[in-house]
């Protein structure tokens, strides 16, 4: 009998408990080893002696860990909730938001205002916003293009798709590449640490921008799960049944971009999650996207909530950037998860 | 260093002068061991605006920074660490970046805040520091908004790589720990070694060219191009940058190479023997003038690169040793 | 009519797959389409179920044209079992009966019993717990089979319910069983057209037989009608078949008598087998 549990909705309470644990723990974690209570505590004696006094522990909570714990929560929901609708238009295990050009396009947008906003005067106030917003305009612009070329064939055939994005990668690829050689060395540096993925860039303004543009995109994942399960059963089949095939791979596509578009500009390439969650969640809740898009979402949230934690104290007072973290120790737990089920538990 | 492990010193109102020995403390200042060993929250009170002098200073991005006790200093930058290490007060210092390799006992003895880009602002607060120092190159953004919005005190340090900065770096960072008169004789002494750099450059008119490998990259050099801290350097020491038709530092084309005809080839001594090797094993560079004279020249990078200092002193170092390489012997 | 085909041509990069097909299917009527390998039968299949749109000519499915229908109305008033039964996910067999139905939270368990009847219906009591991955071909051809059915009957009785090969993977036993239903959808008061491959079953169920060759509707009519000598050498160069009438059915039949005294198997040893005309 296989691992999958018959109750999805008891998978997904866990997973809503594990979640809010799992937040609430990142917010009482950090490399200044101050707790939540501290900012329920009225200042005893110990607070008064330290140099972080019950403001400092205030500020550390509420406007540094607070906003990177959201926006871990947020960019995490989105990657995984997103890996999950890639994995079943595509119905490939290893679809993911870069085969679509959304990575690499996004990618492409924030090196641009990276090598070439730094040669603007006065650019440093720009940068802040300027890389995210480059980032979002890559990604979308990608997905536009990539739409359009998979159109014109009449259909919207995923091989099309597939061959069109890998190509579209490439080319984003060399152009960031061009953008790169032209790069000086502190905008070479920048471009390093974003592809590394990491999510120090949190505060509140970020969270703001961000929050609408993941709730909206996850709305419109979840309202897809039903067209995705059809399309489980092929593509002729799911449109017999009243599927739009082509209305449903576009809106994956739109809603996909938008999920991690914006994600990706804010935080750099953080990998495994979009890949991985989906499998792992696929093991205990089934392939019913009606559970599964909301699981993989909980789940990512989570797991990246973790990941950051452990980035934000493994080196303190130093950073290390999260996408590290997330290959390092999401591999290895995958292979581990791998090796223990059996073939005939995994996803065909 | 003069006066470690001493009670508490004179306060600021009572500086004595001295160029390097100078020692600026609060009344609160405790002796340096203590200070390097760590303080437990205890040992050290938090600053009162009576006992410490508080003053409020423009930076470089215009922000006016009260600034009150400087006992718990995190420094940013390997230029600024250099300067306040030169200024004596690293016993002030909790943590610095990995870019403050001068003096190289500065990573060894003080906490290390990771690379000066990726700051982690909880981390730095976390250290309680009462004064952080910056260049205004480090980053990220956020971090460096979310530690100004901490009201710790930040100065940001203004960043160009030019001789002129060096000056006003050392004089902000000597106003900023109240030894004024330390800054200035670093700045007379610098003015003087700039005096003397001239002269000698004014009887050593041939230009070497000059090109800096940073270094070697898939079996071709990473060269200097216009735009950079090393062709700056170069120009100091009456050199030609042999790479200014580039900008950055950008991988040479060995025929590139050839043609660019370099007289020295300039790289950080950290790069150390192997490197030296490398450069002339390279069929390319032997053809050139510096290869036929195995006319290469190290230095260390953040006296050579870092405009900090040392810069003057690094710039007459390296027209002397131009000279020597290139003289027909 | 349930169905009505006017005219239909369909062609894909210069080959006529269908050439002016008019066909019309009344409520009530189970009909079958017979015909070579090649000869465009699930081509006209996938034309009435609206998935192609044809170059020339109408459909009508109850009236309607299935572009105008919204695409949940029209899965609501046909249903095809395809011959692609792959299913690329571990759902199970009740959940992919009940995939074909968007049920309201009021509906649900009007959905659970549908579901449980046409999964009796098909022969797959005991099977709905089932890892659709792990049934043999001809159990989740009858799956499939089991979506289809819960997908029209939730709507009722006047729909059409289109197969394709929907005996191709089951045994004797299931092959009557599937088409019972087929022939019970129909009687009913739907429309069933569906394509088989066996002459002899499809003269012993449908109503009238269609029978294509090459794109074009070659003859219809009655199974006594079709079932010639003429059409069997026309459409399927068949020479010595031997269409006969069952005497408990009434139905006719062929047996194919080229393999029982085929003058293959009577070729004298060390000749060159070769089939005479």
């Amino acid at each position: 009998m296989s691992i999958r549990s018959r109750k999805p909705g008891v998978t997904l309470l866990l997973l809503v408990l594990l979640l809010s644990s799992v937040f609430v723990l990142a917010l009482a974690t950090g490399p200044s080893g101050i707790g939540l209570r501290s900012l329920f505590v009225s200042p005893g004696p110990e607070t008064t002696r330290s140099a972080t006094g019950p403001d400092m522990a205030q500020l550390i909570v509420l406007y540094i860990r607070l906003p990177r714990v959201v926006l871990a929560t947020l960019v995490g929901a989105a990657l995984g909730a997103a890996g999950g609708v890639m994995q079943g238009v595509f119905r490939n295990p290893l679809a993911d938001p870069g085969l679509i050009g959304v990575s690499p396009g996004a990618a492409l947008g924030a090196a641009f205002v990276i090598v070439e906003g730094a040669r603007w005067p006065g650019a440093g106030g720009i940068m802040q916003l300027g890389v995210p917003v480059g980032g979002m305009a890559g990604a979308f612009i990608m997905t536009a293009i990539l739409n359009l070329l998979a159109l014109r064939g009449g259909g919207f055939s995923t091989s099309r798709l597939i061959l069109a994005g890998v190509a579209l990668g490439a080319f984003a690829a060399s152009l960031t590449g061009i953008l790169t050689y032209r790069a000086n060395d502190s905008a070479l540096r920048d471009l390093a640490f974003w592809s590394m993925g990491s999510l120090a860039g949190a505060y509140w303004q970020v969270v703001v921008i961000l929050l609408p543009l993941v709730l909206v995109s996850l709305i419109l994942l979840i309202g897809l799960s039903r067209p995705l399960n059809l399309l489980l059963c092929g593509e002729e089949n799911a449109a017999l049944m009243g599927c739009h095939v082509r209305r449903t791979k576009w809106l994956s596509m739109l809603a996909v971009t938008l999920a991690v578009g914006p994600c990706v500009a804010f935080s750099g390439v953080i990998g495994f999650v979009g890949v991985v969650v989906p499998h792992i969640v696929r093991l205990f809740a089934g392939p019913d996207h009606r559970f599964l898009v909301p699981a993989c979402a909980l789940l990512g949230a989570a797991l990246l909530i973790c990941a950051d934690m452990i980035a934000r104290i493994i080196a303190a007072p130093s950073d290390v950037p999260v996408g590290i973290v997330t290959a390092a120790l999401g591999a290895p737990a995958f292979l581990w998860f791998l090796l223990r089920t059996r073939d005939g538990d995994l996803p065909s | 260093m003069a006066g470690e492990g001493q009670g508490p010193v004179p306060a600021r109102s009572e500086i004595l002068g001295g160029v390097m020995n100078v020692r600026l403390c609060s009344r609160r200042q405790f002796g340096l061991s203590a200070l390097m060993t760590g303080f437990s929250g205890a040992s050290i009170r938090a600053p009162r605006a009576d006992g410490a002098r508080r003053f409020v200073m423009q930076d470089c991005r215009g922000r006016r920074v009260a600034i009150g006790s400087m006992d718990r200093i995190v420094s940013i930058g390997g230029t600024v660490t250099e300067t306040l290490y030169a200024l004596g007060m690293a016993h002030r210092i909790v943590a610095v970046d990995i870019t403050s390799t001068y003096p190289p006992s500065a990573l060894r003895e003080k906490q290390s805040i990771g690379y000066m880009r990726t700051l982690s602002a909880e981390g730095i607060l976390a250290l309680r520091p009462d004064l952080i120092i910056a260049m205004n190159d480090a980053g990220p953004a956020a971090a460096i908004d979310q530690l100004i919005a901490s009201g710790v005190p930040i100065v940001m340090i203004d960043a160009t790589r030019s001789l002129d900065a060096v000056g006003k770096r050392i004089l902000t960072l000597s106003k900023i720990m109240g030894a004024e008169q330390a800054g200035t004789a670093m700045v007379v002494r610098i003015d003087n070694q700039k005096r003397t750099l001239s002269a000698w450059k004014s009887l050593h008119r041939e230009r070497a060219r000059v090109l800096f490998v940073m270094r070697i990259a898939n079996g071709r050099p990473m060269a200097a191009g216009a735009d950079t801290a090393a062709d700056a350097i170069i120009g100091l020491a009456g050199g030609v940058n042999a790479g200014a038709g580039m900008s950055g530092y950008k991988p040479l084309e060995r025929e590139a190479l050839v043609e660019l005809r370099p007289d020295v080839i300039l790289m950080m001594s950290q790069g150390g023997q192997a490197m030296r090797e490398a450069l002339l094993g390279d069929e390319a560079i032997r053809m050139t003038p510096a290869g036929e004279r195995h006319a290469i020249i190290d230095m260390e990078g953040e006296k050579l690169l870092g405009f900090g200092p040392r810069t003057v002193e690094a710039a007459f170092e390296l027209a002397r040793q131009i000279d020597r390489v290139t003289r027909p012997s | 009519m349930m169905l009505r085909l006017e005219n239909v041509t369909v062609r894909r990069q210069d080959r006529l797959l269908l050439d002016g097909i008019s066909l019309s299917l009344p409520a009530g009527a189970f009909t079958v389409i017979v015909g070579p390998n090649g000869a465009g039968k699930s081509t006209l299949l996938r034309v009435a179920a609206g998935l192609i749109r044809p170059e020339r000519g109408t459909v009508r499915i109850d009236g309607q044209s299935p572009d105008t229908m919204p695409s949940m109305r029209l899965a609501r008033s046909r249903a095809m079992l395809t011959q692609d039964h792959a299913i690329e996910a571990r759902f199970t067999v009740q959940d992919v009966a009940a995939m074909g139905v968007v049920a309201p939270s009021s509906g649900r368990a009007r959905l659970r019993r549908m579901v449980e009847v046409c999964l009796t219906e098909t022969g797959l009591r005991g099977y709905e717990g089932r890892d659709v991955t792990t049934l043999s071909g001809g159990e989740r051809q009858r799956a499939h089979l089991a979506r289809v059915l819960v997908q029209l009957r939730w709507q009722g009785p006047r729909t059409l319910l289109l197969l394709d090969e929907p005996v191709s993977a089951q045994d004797i036993a299931h092959q009557m069983r599937v088409l019972s239903l087929a022939k019970a959808h129909a009687a009913r008061g739907g429309a069933c057209l569906a394509v088989l491959h066996d002459l002899n079953l499809a003269a012993a169920c449908a109503d009238r037989i269609v029978v294509l060759d090459r794109g074009r509707l070659h003859i219809e009519g009655t199974p006594a009608q079709i079932l010639t000598q003429d059409m069997l050498s026309d459409v399927f160069s068949l020479e010595f078949s031997r269409p006969g009438i069952h005497r408990e059915t009434m139905r006719p039949y062929i047996l194919p008598h080229d393999l029982v005294s085929s003058p293959i198997v009577q070729a004298p040893k060390g000749t060159l087998p070769c089939i005479s005309q």
